[in-house]
């Protein structure tokens, strides 16, 4: 034991798990929220990240070409690869149509709120252990982004900035039962905090608790961001209440509400860098 | 200076490794790349830090799970340097235990693989759920990070055999 104490390896050992535990402090009061160490590694290493995001979306477009035309008649080779051609055409089409929808939708935003300052940001990976579907987009503080930072997908919430390197970022998205987003029901006006559970996350759900057992808010009712704390603009949607109910532990409500967007299956997004009312990370307390 | 051929071949199997570690990372950090089981993933980078650190004994263990858990960490919302830490442990105590007490055979290999992919889990989630207090924290390890286990420990096999083949390639070259 005592040759093993004293062997190089160990004391290797302890020096990396030192100089690590070293980083990890001083990510702790850094406002990036991100180690020394972990900022490096994502510059060098980024451009990789990016180009098997990029393959990875190329492997699901052949996958459905693929299939296409495996279900097509051999006999009729000229049509069949007409049709696979029209229908690489098609996804392509497709893929366009979504992103002139986002466009679009960011669009109307942009002219309503004109001095919001946003950066596009792709998806470029994920964590294989979180079960809250973090991800990382390829824009960091580089390009402006700091941490609180809220990510949209046209007129939605995401999620917000919780961690920047140099190139890149994490977003906890709303389903994360650490971010709180406060909110309101834009029919009836009543106020509270959008957070979510481990449950109802893996159901891709978010829930807006304490309400009073009374309340008139219904299925259907639209959630959306109040503004207050200075992190998200006010009036960006979360999404739809699908059912009100009872909370078991006192005598309160709670309502259920799907994200307008399907979090886990976003490949671009807009990060808010710059709102009116917007306050910085220090300010708002991380 | 010229370099042995032996010395040669050492580097060129690290270079390799490392070339390996960085792709593992990719397939495991891009959604879509690697197949999901029902919403469960494969923790890629753990079989393979193992795998190579049995092969290379501590001290390279100690960096090729440094780099690992780097790679993992700039795309991890866990805990700061969490992936480093548990990967750089990982790749020493597996390299000491061959180097000392353990055979380097397929056994070996899915023992140390099914321990640190256990502890790894473990580790993850009383940070990420338990310490935070989160409601149905029980619940998500039993539907995601144990299946998650079995999942990452049935791939293993794959590395152990890859890695051996590019230990033998390069020995022999």
């Amino acid at each position: 034991m005592r040759r093993f104490l004293r062997s190089t390896g160990f004391k290797i050992f302890l020096a990396v798990i030192a100089t690590l535990l070293a980083g990890t402090i001083a990510a702790a009061v850094s406002h990036n929220n991100s180690t020394p160490a972990t900022s490096v590694t994502s510059a060098v290493f980024g451009p990789l990240q990016r180009l098997s995001s990029f393959v990875s979306n190329g492997i699901s477009n052949f996958s459905v070409n693929f299939k296409s035309s495996a279900s097509l008649s051999g006999d009729n080779k000229k049509l069949e690869n007409e049709i696979a051609s029209l229908r690489e055409q098609l996804v392509g089409f497709e893929q366009a149509k979504q992103k002139i929808k986002l466009y679009e939708e960011f669009l109307g935003v942009k002219e309503a709120n004109p001095k919001d300052k946003f950066v596009s940001a792709a998806v470029i990976g994920r964590d294989a252990a979180d079960l809250f579907h973090s991800f990382t987009l390829g824009k960091g503080s580089l390009n402006g982004v700091s941490v609180n930072d809220p990510v949209m997908y046209g007129k939605y919430l995401v999620g917000v900035v919780t961690k920047v390197m140099p190139g890149q970022c994490l977003v906890s998205t709303l389903l994360n039962p650490a971010v709180n987003v406060s909110a309101y029901e834009v029919r009836t006006r009543e106020a509270g905090f959008v957070t979510t559970t481990v449950a109802l996350s893996k159901k891709g759900l978010c829930t807006l608790p304490g309400l009073v057992s009374t309340t008139a808010i219904s299925p259907g009712g639209i959630v959306c961001t109040s503004g207050i704390g200075g992190i998200y603009p006010r009036d960006l949607i979360i999404g739809t209440v699908t059912e009100v109910l009872n909370d078991s532990s006192n005598i309160s409500s709670y309502a259920v509400i799907k994200p307008g967007v399907k979090i886990e299956n976003l490949e671009d997004v807009f990060i808010l860098i710059d709102f009116e009312g917007k306050l910085s990370a220090a300010q708002a307390g991380n | 200076m010229r370099l042995s051929r032996e010395n040669k071949n050492v580097y060129i199997r690290r270079f390799i490794f490392a070339v390996l570690i960085l792709l593992t990372a990719a397939l495991q950090n891009t959604g879509g790349l690697f197949p999901e089981i029902f919403g469960v993933r494969a923790m890629l980078l753990i079989p393979a830090v193992v795998c190579i650190s049995m092969h290379e004994r501590e001290i390279s263990g100690i960096f090729f799970g440094l780099f690992g858990g780097l790679l993992w960490d700039a795309f991890s919302a866990g805990p700061h340097s969490f992936n480093a830490i548990i990967l750089t442990t990982i790749g020493f105590g597996c390299g000491a235990l061959i180097g000392s007490i353990m055979r380097n055979n397929l056994v070996t290999a899915l023992l140390l693989t099914s321990t640190a992919v256990f502890v790894y889990n473990t580790l993850f989630w009383f940070i990420a759920y338990v310490f935070k207090g989160y409601a149905g924290a029980g619940r998500a390890y039993l539907t995601f990070y144990l299946p998650s286990c079995l999942y990452t420990i049935a791939l293993m096999p794959v590395f152990y055999y890859l890695v051996r083949f590019i230990r033998n390639k390069t020995r022999k070259a």
